[in-house]
C-alpha cells in the first residue's frame, strides 16, 4: 500500500495492486506536511517567544536606549514603551551609556569580583569530588544501591528548604551542629561565627567574608554534586570493561589505569558537566541568597555583612552578579537600563569563558 | 618458556548455588616457542583456560607453570604475557603508536635486585594465599559437614511423613553438600602440600637474594677501585693510551650498574621498540592513526604489536580470527604464523574454527566441556582420532557415521562385513564406524558399502554425492575424485568401499 501525503485527520488514498484500482476511503482534509510540522510546534515556540524571546528583546532594548524611564500605561513590553514614548514625543537615542553606568557601579565591580571568586572555588571542587565520588560508586560492590541514594538526596531537596539547613547548621548560637563537631571531633575550643554579623558576645570572632564564603562553596558543592555524580556514573558505565582487561594485562596499577584510561574515556562527560558548570556558577543567586536567609536584617536581598563595607553597602558581603542586578532593579524599578545592560555583560562574561573551555577541549576531549 | 598446567579447575557458581565446572582438572604442557591450538565447541573451556594462563580469573584448583616459576597466584600485569582479545580492546584516544607504547610505560625495570626481590614477595604472598586458601577449604569442610548432618536428620524426616517432593529436594540438597564436602576434602591435602612448597620456595627467594645483593656489591667495589686507579693514574701523569683505555673500562663499569639501576624507559627508546614492533606485524605507516580510523585486519594487528610490545614470555590470543571476513582470515592466518615463527614466542590462541586450528598450529588441544579430548599435532589429531568427538570436530565436511555391530570378531554394517582385513577383539557389541568422505572408494562392481543417491555436486576438482546408506539414519556425504563421474552421474544407486575407517565404541572410545 502506497502511503499519500502526511494527512491529520486521515485521508487515505490507499492503491490495492491486486485489484489494481483507487480505492478510495473516506476524504477528509489533508494538510502538507510542512503544515503538520508548524502546527505541532506552535504551542511550544509560543511558550518559548513568551518567556524566553520576549524578556531576551525586552533586555537588549533597554539596554541599549539610553536614559529611559517607564512611560505609565504603556505596559511592560519594550517596543510598547518606545512606540508610545515617541508617540508621547520623547525623543529616544540608541548607546553605550547604560554600559559605562553599570561598569563605573563601584557594588557591581564588587559583584563581580564576588561572584568570580565563588565561581573559581566551587566549580573546580564540585567536579572534582563528583568525579571521585562517581569512580567510587563504580567500583563498589557491596551496599551500592544505599549510597546512591545518599548520594543522590541532595538533588531531590528543595532550595531554599536546604539554605534553611545550612544556615541552622553553622549557626553560632550553642546549637549549631557543625560547632559542635568540630568541637568533639577536632577539639576547636571557641565556636567559630560562620554567618552572623553582629558580635554579640565580647571577645568573639566576627563572621569573615571568609567563613561565609566557606558556607556558600559547601553549600553549592552539596547541592551541585548529586546531578554530576550521575552523568559521571551514567558516563563509567559506558566504558567497556575490556579496556581495564587490557590494561592490566599491560601492566598498569589502578591509578594509571583511572588517569589514562577511564578519564580520557570520560572526557565528553566532563566537558559537558565543566560547561553547564560554569555558566550556572556565574548566574549563582539562590544559593547565595538561601544561606543568609533568617539572618538579622530586613533588607529583601540580604547577601550577608562584613565589617569591612561601609554602611550603605550593608548585607552586600558576598552580592553575586545576579543579586546585583535584582538589587539594581528594586532601586530603579522605573528605569530597567543599567540592570539590563548588566545582564548582557555577564552573558558576554559567560560566551567568553564558555568559548574558551570549547578551544581547550579540542584536544583534550576523545569522543 | 615452556608452560605446564596441572590439574586446572575452574568452577563458577551461579545464584541459586548452581555450580557450573567449565574446565575440568586439565593438565598439559607447550613446548617452548610452539603455537598451540585450543580447539572445541562453544562452552567447552577454552576460553575461560586461556583467561585462567593469563591471570584474569582466579582458577578453583590446580596450577599453572611459566617455566620454572608457580604463577597460579600472581597477578596478571607481573605475569609477563601479552593478551589479545576478541574485540581487540585498543584504546580509543590513543594513537596506534601510544597504544603500542603503553605496556612499555608501565614496564618497570626492576633495578638493583629487582627480580630477585619480586620474587620474594610474590612467594611469600603465594604462602599467605594458599594459607588463607586452607583455612577457607577447612571452613567449607566444617560447613559442608554440619549440613550433611543436618539434611541427613531431614531426609529420614521426610521419608517418616512421605513426603515425595521433600525427599527429592532435600536429596538434592543432600548431593550437592557431598559434593562440595568431597571437593574441600581434596583440596586440603593439596593445599597442605603446596603451602610446604611455597615456604621452602620462599627460602629459595631469599638466598637467591642475598646473593644478588653481594655480586652487585662486589661490582660496585669494583668499579669504585676502578676509579681509583684512574684518579692515581692521572696524578702519576700517566701515557695516554693507558688513561684513556682506564677511562673506557670505567665508563663501561659504570653504565653497567646504570643499566642494572634502571626503572624506566626513556621516550626515545620507547619509540624505537615500537617501530620495530610495528614493523613485525606490518602497520608502521599507520603510526599517528587512532584505532577507528583502521581497518578490522589492521586493529588486531595493532593489537598484536601492543601484546608483542613488552616482549611477553608467554602471547594468548583469543578468537583471533573469528571477527573478520572470509578473505581477510586466511590472510591473517599466515601473518600469525609469520609472526609466530620469527619472534619465537610461545603463542597459545583458542578457536572453534577446526579449519584454522588445523592450518596453523604446531599442537592441537581439542576439548569438550571442560576436558581435554586430545593433544596432538593437527595431522594426527585429524587422522587419529582419540574418540568420536575428535573425529566429527575435525575434518570438513564432516565424518559420516554409521551403527555397525562387532560379531564374531568381525566387523559389520548392515549385516556385512565391511573390513576383511583387521581382526577385531572382544565381545560382540554394537559400535560406531565412522568414514570420512575422502575415504570412500567408488568401486563399479563388489563395493560392500551401497549408497542411495540423493544429489551429485560437481565442484570442480571433486565429486560430492549425497546419499544414504540403506538402514542408517544419516546422510553421507562422499568424495569422488571428478575424472570417476562417468560411472556415477546419472545412477540411483552406487557402492563404495571404505579405503579406511575408524571404528568407535558406543561411548566414543576409538577401538583400534
Amino acid at each position: 500500500m502506497v502511503a499519500t501525503e502526511n494527512s491529520i485527520q486521515g485521508t487515505e488514498t490507499v492503491f490495492d495492486p491486486m485489484k489494481a484500482k483507487l480505492i478510495s476511503k473516506r476524504r477528509r482534509v489533508s494538510l502538507p506536511q510542512w503544515a503538520v510540522a508548524w502546527l505541532v510546534l506552535i504551542p511550544a515556540l509560543i511558550f518559548i517567544s513568551m518567556f524566553m524571546l520576549y524578556p531576551i528583546i525586552n533586555t537588549f532594548l533597554y539596554a541599549f536606549i539610553q536614559n529611559f524611564k517607564y512611560e505609565k500605561g504603556a505596559g511592560s513590553f519594550a517596543l510598547g514603551q518606545f512606540f508610545t514614548g515617541i508617540s508621547r514625543g520623547k525623543v529616544f537615542t540608541f548607546g553605550l551609556s547604560n554600559f559605562k553606568l553599570a561598569l563605573s557601579n563601584e557594588t557591581f565591580i564588587y559583584s563581580i569580583g564576588n561572584t568570580a571568586i565563588l565561581v573559581i572555588v566551587e566549580v573546580p571542587l564540585t567536579i572534582t569530588v563528583s568525579l571521585l565520588i562517581a569512580t567510587f560508586l563504580n567500583n563498589i560492590k557491596v551496599l551500592k544501591g544505599f549510597y546512591q541514594t545518599i548520594f543522590f538526596l541532595p538533588y531531590v531537596t528543595n532550595t531554599i528548604a536546604l539554605g534553611l539547613i545550612f544556615n541552622l547548621a553553622f549557626s553560632y548560637s550553642p546549637g549549631g551542629f557543625i560547632n559542635v563537631f568540630l568541637n568533639k571531633v577536632f577539639g576547636v575550643k571557641d565556636p567559630i561565627n560562620w554567618l552572623q554579623s553582629d558580635a554579640y558576645k565580647p571577645g568573639m570572632m566576627v563572621s569573615t567574608k571568609f567563613t561565609q564564603g566557606v558556607v556558600i562553596v559547601l553549600y553549592s558543592l552539596w547541592n551541585g554534586i548529586a546531578f554530576k555524580i550521575l552523568v559521571f556514573m551514567s558516563g563509567l558505565a559506558t566504558i567497556d570493561s575490556q579496556y581495564y582487561n587490557a590494561a592490566k594485562i599491560d601492566g598498569a596499577s589502578n591509578f594509571t589505569i583511572w588517569r589514562r584510561i577511564t578519564l580520557p574515556l570520560l572526557s565528553p562527560q566532563i566537558l559537558y558537566i565543566t560547561i553547564t558548570s560554569f555558566i550556572g556558577a556565574f548566574k549563582m543567586y539562590t544559593g547565595v541568597m538561601a544561606v543568609y536567609q533568617g539572618a538579622e536584617s530586613n533588607q529583601s536581598y540580604y547577601f550577608g555583612s562584613i565589617p569591612e563595607l561601609p554602611a550603605d553597602r550593608d548585607g552586600e558581603a558576598w552580592i553575586p552578579i545576579v543579586g546585583w542586578i535584582y538589587r539594581e532593579l528594586e532601586h530603579n524599578y522605573d528605569a530597567p537600563g543599567i540592570a539590563s545592560a548588566a545582564s548582557l555583560i555577564l552573558l558576554a562574561i559567560i560566551m567568553v569563558i564558555t568559548a574558551a573551555q570549547f578551544a581547550v577541549s579540542k584536544k583534550r576531549v576523545h569522543y | 618458556m615452556d608452560v605446564r598446567i596441572e590439574n586446572l579447575t575452574k568452577t563458577f557458581v551461579g545464584k541459586k548455588g548452581v555450580e557450573t565446572t567449565a574446565v575440568n582438572k586439565m593438565s598439559f604442557k607447550i613446548p617452548d616457542g610452539k603455537l598451540v591450538g585450543l580447539l572445541g565447541p562453544s562452552g567447552c573451556g577454552k576460553s575461560t583456560t586461556l583467561y585462567m594462563i593469563a591471570g584474569l580469573h582466579k582458577p578453583t584448583d590446580g596450577h599453572i607453570w611459566f617455566g620454572d616459576e608457580d604463577v597460579t597466584n600472581v597477578p596478571p600485569e607481573n605475569r609477563g604475557i601479552g593478551l589479545v582479545f576478541q574485540n581487540y580492546a585498543l584504546y580509543p584516544h590513543l594513537s596506534v603508536r601510544q597504544n603500542i607504547e603503553f605496556p612499555l610505560d608501565n614496564v618497570r625495570f626492576t633495578g638493583r635486585c629487582g627480580e630477585e626481590k619480586n620474587r620474594l614477595i610474590d612467594a611469600r604472598a603465594d604462602v599467605k594465599t594458599s594459607e588463607k586458601e586452607l583455612a577457607k577449604a577447612t571452613r567449607d569442610l566444617a560447613k559442608a559437614e554440619k549440613e550433611i548432618v543436618s539434611f541427613e536428620a531431614k531426609l529420614e524426616k521426610a521419608k517418616e511423613n512421605n513426603d515425595q517432593k521433600a525427599i527429592e529436594v532435600v536429596e538434592e540438597k543432600l548431593n550437592s553438600a557431598k559434593t562440595r564436602k568431597k571437593i574441600s576434602e581434596e583440596r586440603i591435602p593439596s593445599l597442605q602440600e603446596h603451602i610446604e612448597y611455597a615456604k621452602k620456595e620462599v627460602e629459595k627467594a631469599e638466598v637467591a637474594l642475598e646473593k644478588k645483593l653481594e655480586e652487585y656489591n662486589k661490582k660496585v667495589e669494583s668499579l669504585n677501585e676502578e676509579k681509583t686507579k684512574l684518579g692515581e693514574m692521572l696524578k702519576a701523569g700517566k701515557d695516554e693510551k693507558e688513561v684513556a683505555k682506564q677511562r673506557e673500562l670505567v665508563a663501561k663499569k659504570q653504565t653497567e650498574i646504570e643499566n642494572i639501576n634502571r626503572i624506566k624507559l626513556s621516550k626515545a627508546d620507547k619509540d624505537a621498540i615500537a617501530l620495530e614492533m610495528a614493523k613485525v606485524v606490518d602497520i608502521d605507516q599507520f603510526l599517528d592513526r587512532k584505532p577507528k580510523e583502521l581497518s578490522g585486519g589492521q586493529q588486531q594487528r595493532v593489537a598484536i604489536a601492543r601484546a608483542l610490545a613488552k616482549r611477553p614470555r608467554v602471547l594468548l590470543l583469543d578468537e583471533p580470527l573469528s571477527n573478520l571476513d572470509a578473505r581477510l582470515r586466511l590472510q591473517t592466518r599466515e601473518e600469525i604464523k609469520r609472526i609466530q615463527r620469527e619472534t619465537g614466542i610461545t603463542t597459545v590462541f583458542v578457536t572453534h574454527d577446526q579449519e584454522e586450528a588445523m592450518s596453523i598450529s604446531d599442537f592441537i588441544v581439542v576439548m569438550k566441556l571442560g576436558v581435554i579430548q586430545q593433544i596432538d599435532e593437527p595431522q594426527k589429531v585429524y587422522e587419529e582420532p582419540a574418540n568420536l568427538f575428535v573425529a566429527k570436530f575435525l575434518g570438513s565436511p564432516a565424518i559420516n557415521v554409521f551403527d555397525g555391530e562387532l560379531k564374531g570378531g568381525k566387523l559389520l554394517l548392515n549385516g556385512e562385513e565391511i573390513d576383511k582385513d583387521s581382526a577385531y577383539k572382544g565381545e560382540d557389541r554394537p559400535v560406531k564406524i565412522a568414514v570420512r568422505p575422502e575415504s570412500f572408494v567408488f568401486a563399479a562392481k563388489g563395493g560392500n558399502i551401497p549408497v542411495t543417491v540423493t544429489t551429485v555436486e560437481q565442484i570442480g576438482r571433486d565429486i560430492t554425492v549425497n546419499g544414504y546408506v540403506k538402514g542408517q539414519d544419516n546422510h553421507i556425504k562422499a568424495i569422488i575424485p571428478s575424472e570417476l563421474r562417468n560411472g556415477i552421474l546419472g545412477k540411483a544407486e552406487v557402492s563404495f568401499t571404505a579405503k579406511r575407517l575408524y571404528v568407535f565404541e558406543e561411548t566414543g572410545e576409538r577401538i583400534k
